[in-house]
Order: C-alpha cells, then structure tokens, then sequence
C-alpha cells in the first residue's frame, strides 16, 4: 500500500474510529463484490454512523483525491457498488434508522441503511406500506434503491422509486450538506431530486431520505394462469393492457425457469408448461372482484390449460413463491448466472423471448427468463458454470447481443438494475455522443472531480470517463453469482 | 412583430433570419398576435416549423447574444420574473404532431407544440388519456406544460406530469439537439434528463418532443357539489375524508363565488359560502358505495346542490382556468403545504380578509395544494399594503413547511417580489445547472427561481 494511502487511512481511523475503517484484505474481501459477476478490492472501507461522519470522511477523500463508491447491501446487480482501484468504499449499513414515520402526513424519514422491507414492517403498523419492491427488498437498502431507481413487480402499478422519493439529503464532493426536494410532492427550481435518484452515485452519497407511503389496498386477487406457450402467455399480456386493465402486478417465468422451481420448490407447476403468467389486482373488493372475473376470462381466452386464483393470503404467498424464489432456484441448472435486465415495449416481448432462444443456441448457453411482463422489463438469466475456461466472454457477449435486440425493438438497456460497470459499453447503442455529454454536464453540476464511482455508467470512449487500469469485470470470480 | 424602436442591429438580425426562414413563419407585422411578457414586447417572434430551423435560431441569437423566451399557447406565458432578454419569442405551436402512439404499449411520442385538447381527443378514440391538467386545453402545448408545471386539482392521485413523461428531446441553448429517457414505459439507462427540463420554464434548453405513459380512461365519472356556511364547516368535513374507503378522483374547496354557471342555472347557486366539490369514477357498483361514504359525511352540515352531472362536470377545468386568471388586479398564488398543516395555513390567510383584500380560494386538500386569488386596487397604498402582507403570509407558508409561487400578477408586484420561493441551501447547484446548459445566458433570462 503506498504511503498516501496510509495517510489517508490514518485520517478516516481519526473520524471514525479503527473498528469502523477496515484496510486488511481479509477484511475487504466481503466488499470486493455485490450481486453483479464484478470484482474489485477497494482501498479501504469505511462505515460512518451519521452525515457529519460522512461529511468528514468525504473532505479527507476530496483532499487527498481518492475516489469514493457508496454502498447499501451490495445487492445492485450492474456493478454499481464495485470499487475501482484505489478507492474507498463507505458503506451505509450502520446508518440504518427509521427515523419517523408520520401517518398523518403519510412521510417515512429513513436513513439510506435501512432494509426496504424492514420499513414496510414499520410502516404495516400504521396501515401504510413503502410501494417499490424489488426481488431483493428483504436485504436491498433504501440508499441503494435511489441510487439505481429501483423497481419491482408492483412498480407496473405505482411506479418506481422515483415516483414515491419526497427529499433527500445528501453530502457532495467537498463535504456540504444540500437537501434536494423535500416532504412535499413539489418543491421550488429544478427538479434535482429527480435527477439524482438513479444517478448511481456518481452525484453524492444519501444521508436521509423522505418516502411517500400508501395505503394498503381493500382487497387483493392474485392469478397465475399457466400457458402452453410464452406467445400465448404474452397474448394473455397484450389482451389484460389492451382491455384497459392496468394490474398491479404482470409477471412470467418461462419453461425453463418453472423446471428448475419445480425441482426446488414443488409448488405444483406442470414442467411442460411453456409459461407462467402470475396477475395481481389490488382495490376496493368490488373492483377486485369485477377485474378478477374479467382477467380469468382473458386468460383462458389467451390459451391457458389452468388458471389459479388465490383465495386467502396463504394461498396467494403461495402462487408467488414460484416467481419470487425463481432466480435462486436457476442454482440447480448451473452454479453461476449472469442476469440481463433489458426493456421492449411489452407487445414485444414474445418476440424477445424467442429472439434470446436463437442467443441460447448461438452460444450454446442455457438462458432463463424471469419477465416484468407488464413493463415489458425481461431478466434473461444467462447459466454457466465459471469453472469453464472463456466461458465469461462468452456469457457477457451474449448479454450484451440480447441488450441490442432490446434497443432495436425499440427498448432500453435497463429497466431497473441500472447501466453501472456492465452496460456502460453498450450506451452508445441507445444514446448520442450529445446526449452523453449533456449527462456529463450534470454530474460535473453534482460532483465536478468526478469523485463518486468515477468509472460507472459512460462507456470508455466518451471523452473525460476515467479509465480503469485494472476492469472489474476482468476480476470476475468465484463469487460470480448472488 | 418588430419594435421600431429597436436598433439597426437588431434588424440586420431580422434580415438574417429572412434569408433562412420562410417569410410566414417570421411574425413581423402588428395585425397578428402580440406576444408581450411584463410589458416587454420581442423584436421578432419565429414560428419554425422543424428542428433545424430551432436550432438556426439558437445558433444566431448564441452569436449575437439574444434572449428567447420560447412559448407555445401562451396560455401560462406570464409566469416567472420580469424577463431580463426579450429579443426572440420562439413559438413551437407549428412542431405539432403525433410521431408516435403504441396502443397496447400506452404509450405515445408527441411534438411540444400539440396541444392537450388535440392529444386528449386522439387518446379518447383508443379509451386511452394522458393524466395532466392545463387551463384552457384547447390552447395549452405540451411543451408549455412540461415547463410550466400547471398542476390540476387532483395531484394525490394521478401525480405530477414528470410522473408521466418517459423521454424528451431538447434543443440546447448550443443548437445542440439531445434525448433522454426512452420510450419504454420502465427505464433507468443513463441520467433520467426528463426530470431536468420538466418544470424548468424553458430556462435550459427548448423541448421538441416529448414520450408519456398513458393510461385507460377513468370510466363513469360522478360528481358532489355541497355547499357550507363557513370554513370551519368546511374543514371539519374535510378531516373525515381520511375514514373513506378509498381516494376520490378530485376533492375540491372553493368560494362559491367562482361557481360560473350559465344564465339558464343561476337559481341553482349554492347560498353558501364555500363548496366542496368530489369527482369520483369507477365500476358502477364500485361508485355506488364511494357516494354513499361520501353523502354520508357531506350530508352533515351541508347542503347538496341541485345540479346535473353534466353541469357538474365543467367545475375541475373552470377552476383549473381561473388558477391562472391573467387580470391585471389579481395575484394567484399557488401554496403547496403539508396536509396536516391546512387549519393553520387558512389561518394565516385570514390577514387579507382582516386588511379588506378579497381572496378566494381553491384548495386541493387532499394534495396538499391551495390556489389563492388576491384582488388589489391599482393605487400605491394598497399596492404597498398587499406587498407587506403577501410576504408575511408567504413566511408563514414556510413556516409550516411549505411554498408559494406566485403564478399570476401585475408587472408592479413582480418589480417588487420574487414570484419563486428562495430557494433552499441548493440554489448553487440549480446556478451551475443553468450556467452548463445555458452558458450565454439566452433561454429565458431572469424569469426563474432567485431570478435565474
């Protein structure tokens, strides 16, 4: 370790302490990682207790140039949270409060370390619940989900972070403290809460967040109709949105992912099926009722061999299991997994479907979709065994043709899981050297030294994007996979 | 137009500007429309007619340091500070097609300058709408909307036009044309850009083209109107409206004296003083219950007009037109609060009634919104007066964590008062933001937040 580094070191130990400040490898293997197949040591990192801490850890960084990488749980899975060389990592998990919860107002004052569904456990006691649920959301922090505008299956009906994120607090590069929005819905000048929730952080770090809550809803009907086919199951998509119904929640999983549920879990899905679709009402009983009728008719209409519908809540825990607990189950395919997070219009995604088949076969790799189908959000899930020599090129060049196809049909790069390390090449695809330069000049707005997670989201050729010495995704290792 | 007051220079601009645009698209005589901004008349108004041409203009007003102000149905044209560069007004009304509509995908890509009643009355043939509110429909662009921000009165429940908006196209103060977001109806590639130039008042760049998420038709609309003595009344209603069952579609307080009905239905004006008005959709069995809850508590202490539906349901846009009434002696100030602060927030505006200044109000209070209306008379003292008072009120409005924009008023209240709200300790971020994207200073100059 150079000697500038020691120095810096020795300044974070001051402001919080040796316990909180770890440089030995041993103990900076377990950061080297999130839930992306990306690898790389940070320096240091440190864990700060409150903005002050932070505050001073960012002045001691910004003095001594040293880049800085956020983190929540280290479940992001595009690399977001992947230190590059020579640069530390400051971790929120210790600044993990629910500070208030204010019924009345419906506002959640959290720190960025809390866990999204620890919230909703509070928030529950107060008939209120936190929208945005990602498939991560028992571990996933609430930093990290404004850090990548986290989605989840019931975004399809309220939106997705950014549409229930009030304020933030935030530190900068130089250590000041700026509030972006606030606790209403609206706030004066330009809206720089939007613009920094999924900004990955390469804005600034979160030190206090406030999130709308809602309402739990009256009742609730849960579906899952099973298809001979991923065309009939995305027909049954196209009839639901074109019949004027907008679910909560629109989720497949296709044949492959519902054999290896089926191997795990045994939830009674038939391992000839083509395709699972799960649709999910939420409203006042009568509406629920009427649209769950109506969704019922649309599926078997669409081609489904069984439709289930859930009667109690276990029932309903039930039918999700199979969805939920479809990535971890993709484990008895192949021990690793590369997971694309691409987005079509949703009329197309039977289409995609088909066109990541052809992929499969090209590349002679088993892939496993896991579909938002009502966003048109598909989690091709590509299966390997990292022990194969060249097997990651390989992996990582098929992510990147399924994403080309995506931009083609006239979709995007990510829905939900964000550009990070491992999309950032592909963003010429999508975006103009303009439009890119137009989001440079916004981050220089937030952090003109380009201090937080400098090598993130702008592909290598743009002018001004830091260029590693040493790729992350080059390191990809053992630990490849969640 | 041109000013013949304005100098050589400014008409060897003119002529530059002829030589590369056709002759009807350069406003240069009185007999059409006037675009005049706090007293301050352009030298010449351009109606492009493509991108090119927006960003020819950029290019020679970046060259000879002009201001342009762009606008589309002037319908809230006004708002802002006093302009301080009004040489161009650029017009987008001409930019005003449908480039693209996804049926099954409810989603569509317009061009800024279509306007809302146009884009509403294409969606309707599909049972499709896109949930924004404007006064005057017929007239409002969606470029306008997306910079201006109009709120409708129901934001509790369909949200803020950013909440719809997808992606963008943007000319920059450069000439430079850029893109964000996408046409997806989930996306975090890159930067979300659609957030920056929503509600910047074409301070940064001028949008071209605009992608929203759409949503079904609101099926079987119904309406409430009732009519109270008082405010406390009034709010002692309104607090039960957290024991519903569900969230109305739009729950409205206002001063019966802005109930407008035509001649024919004058005998129906409610006596009372205040109105509560409810629109609610749904399945018919649904709506069955949802009046039932709400006759239950409206019933109480109020008296229930005797309109017809259809009657009713001209209320939400007439109100929505008057929250940006342009009379020269009125202020409309928007307040966005908290919603538990509202008895403290009506308290406070009792300083106008105490000072004999007419107020009405439109409250949104489920949204936490309140529009209030000032009537002044245009002499000094009272000018001075409605100065003083406005900026105790607008203190206490901050006080109970809230803010105010004043939306509408005459050019002698703006010389004196800053119609934003001061900005928080963020105002240098917002300074850089303007400074990178409009470096010359060209786009609408001086018009926003801490005159920005």
């Amino acid at each position: 370790m150079s000697s500038i580094n020691n120095k810096v070191i020795h300044e974070l130990e001051s402001i919080v302490g040796k316990s909180r400040c770890m440089s030995m490898r041993e103990d900076l293997f377990c950061y080297e990682y999130d839930g992306s197949i990306d690898k790389s040591l940070p320096i240091a990192v440190v864990l700060p207790k409150n903005k002050e801490e932070v505050a001073n850890i960012l002045k001691c960084l910004y003095k001594f140039n040293i880049t800085v990488v956020g983190r929540g749980s280290g479940t992001g899975l595009s690399g977001g949270a992947i230190a590059p060389e020579n640069s530390v990592q400051i971790v929120f998990s210790l600044m993990d409060k629910i500070i208030d919860i204010d019924p009345a107002n419906r506002i959640a004052e959290v720190e960025p370390g809390v866990i999204n569904s620890n919230l909703n456990i509070e928030a529950q006691k107060f008939g209120l619940r936190y929208a945005p649920d990602p498939s991560s959301q028992q571990a996933c922090s609430i930093g990290g989900n404004i850090a990548e505008n986290a989605g989840g299956p019931h975004c399809l009906l309220y939106g997705v972070t950014s549409n229930h994120v009030l304020g933030i607090e935030v530190v900068l590069e130089q250590g000041q403290t700026v509030l972006l929005g606030g606790k209403l819905k609206e706030s004066p000048g330009y809206d720089l809460r939007g613009v920094f929730i999924g900004s990955e952080g390469t804005f600034g770090l979160v030190t206090k967040v406030f999130l709308q809550l809602i309402e739990y809803p009256e009742s609730t009907h849960t579906l899952l109709g099973i298809f001979p086919s991923i065309e009939s199951a995305g027909n049954a998509v196209s009839a639901i949105i074109g019949k004027g119904i907008v679910p909560a929640a629109l989720e497949m999983i296709d044949s492959l992912t519902i054999k290896s549920v089926e191997k795990v879990l045994k939830v009674g899905l038939p391992e000839n099926a083509g395709a699972v679709l799960i649709v999910e009402v939420e409203g006042l009983k009568e509406d629920t009722e009427i649209l769950r009728k109506e969704i019922e008719q649309l599926l078997w209409e669409s081609g489904s061999t069984e439709v289930l519908s859930a009667k109690d809540e276990k029932e309903r825990i039930k039918l999700w299991s199979g969805r939920k607990k479809a990535i971890g189950s993709l484990g008895t395919i192949a021990p690793n997994y590369f997971i694309v997070d691409g987005v079509v219009p949703r009329t197309k995604i039977t289409f995609l479907v088909r066109e990541v088949e052809k992929i499969s076969k090209l590349f002679n790799l088993p892939i496993a979709n896991i579909l938002h189908a009502g966003d048109g959000n598909i989690h091709p899930c590509i299966l390997f065994d990292e022990k194969t020599p060249g097997i990651l090129e390989k992996v990582l060049k098929a992510g990147s043709e399924i994403l080309k196809i995506c931009v083609n049909a006239g979709g995007s790069l990510s829905g939900e899981h964000g550009i990070g390390l491992e999309k950032k090449e592909q963003m010429p695809l999508l975006f103009s050297e303009n439009d890119l330069n137009a989001m440079k000049n916004l981050r220089d707005v937030f952090s003109p030294s380009t201090l937080f997670n400098p090598d993130k989201i702008f592909p290598n050729s743009i002018k001004g994007t830091p260029v590693l010495q040493n790729n992350p995704l080059k390191n990809a290792g053992k630990d490849s996979y969640i | 137009m041109i000013n013949p007051n304005k100098n050589t220079t400014i008409n060897k601009i003119i002529a530059e500007f002829e030589t590369h645009l056709p002759y009807n698209q350069i406003l240069n005589n009185h007999e059409k429309e006037q675009i005049t901004i706090d007293g301050t008349m352009p030298s010449i108004v351009i109606y492009p007619t493509n991108h090119s041409q927006i960003q020819l203009i950029l290019e020679i007003a970046k060259k000879n340091n002009l201001g342009i102000i762009p606008f589309g149905g002037q319908t809230k044209i006004n708002l802002g500070n006093i302009p301080k560069k009004f040489d161009i007004a650029l017009s987008t009304k001409h930019l005003n097609s449908i480039i693209n509509h996804q049926q099954f995908d409810l989603t569509t890509t317009v061009e800024a300058g279509i306007t809302l009643l146009k884009l509403q009355k294409f969606l309707e043939k599909f049972g499709q709408y896109l949930p924004v509110s404007s006064p005057e429909p017929e007239k409002a662009t969606i470029g306008g909307i997306l910079s201006t921000y109009p709120l409708g009165l129901n934001t509790s429940n369909i949200g803020l036009p950013r909440d719809w908006l997808l992606g963008i196209k943007v000319a920059l103060s450069s000439g430079e044309i850029i893109k964000g977001g996408g046409q997806v109806v989930k996306n975090v590639t890159g930067y979300d850009m659609p957030k920056l130039f929503s509600g910047s008042l074409g301070t940064i760049g001028i949008i071209l083209e605009a992608t929203f998420k759409l949503t079904p038709i609101k099926i079987n609309p119904e309406y409430l109107l009732y009519s109270y003595g008082s405010i406390e009344k009034t709010l002692e209603i309104i607090e039960q409206f957290k024991n519903l069952d569900f969230v109305p579609d739009t729950v409205t307080v206002f001063d019966s004296c802005l109930l407008h009905l035509p001649a024919k239905q004058r005998s129906s004006t409610p006596k009372n003083n205040y109105l509560i008005f409810c629109k609610i959709t749904g399945l018919k069995n649904t709506n069955k219950r949802k009046i039932k809850q709400l006759q239950n508590i409206l019933n109480q202490q109020g008296q229930l007009t005797n309109l017809e539906n259809s009657q009713l349901s001209f209320i939400e846009q007439n109100l929505i037109n008057y929250t940006w009434n342009t009379k020269k002696e009125l202020i409309i100030l928007k307040i966005n609060f908290p919603i538990t602060t509202l008895r403290k927030l009506i308290n406070y505006s009792l300083i106008f009634e105490k000072n004999d200044i007419n107020k009405q109000m439109i409250l949104d209070p489920l949204s936490g919104i309140m529009y209030l209306s000032l009537e002044f008379k245009q002499n000094e003292t009272n000018k001075n007066l409605l100065y003083q008072l406005l900026n105790e009120f607008r203190k206490h409005i901050v006080s109970i964590g809230g803010f105010s924009v004043i939306q509408s008023c005459d050019i002698s209240i703006k010389r004196k008062i800053d119609v934003w709200e001061k900005s928080q300790n963020n105002f240098f971020l917002m300074e850089t933001i303007k400074r990178k994207f409009d470096p010359n200073g060209i786009l609408n100059k001086g018009r926003f937040i801490d005159k920005l």
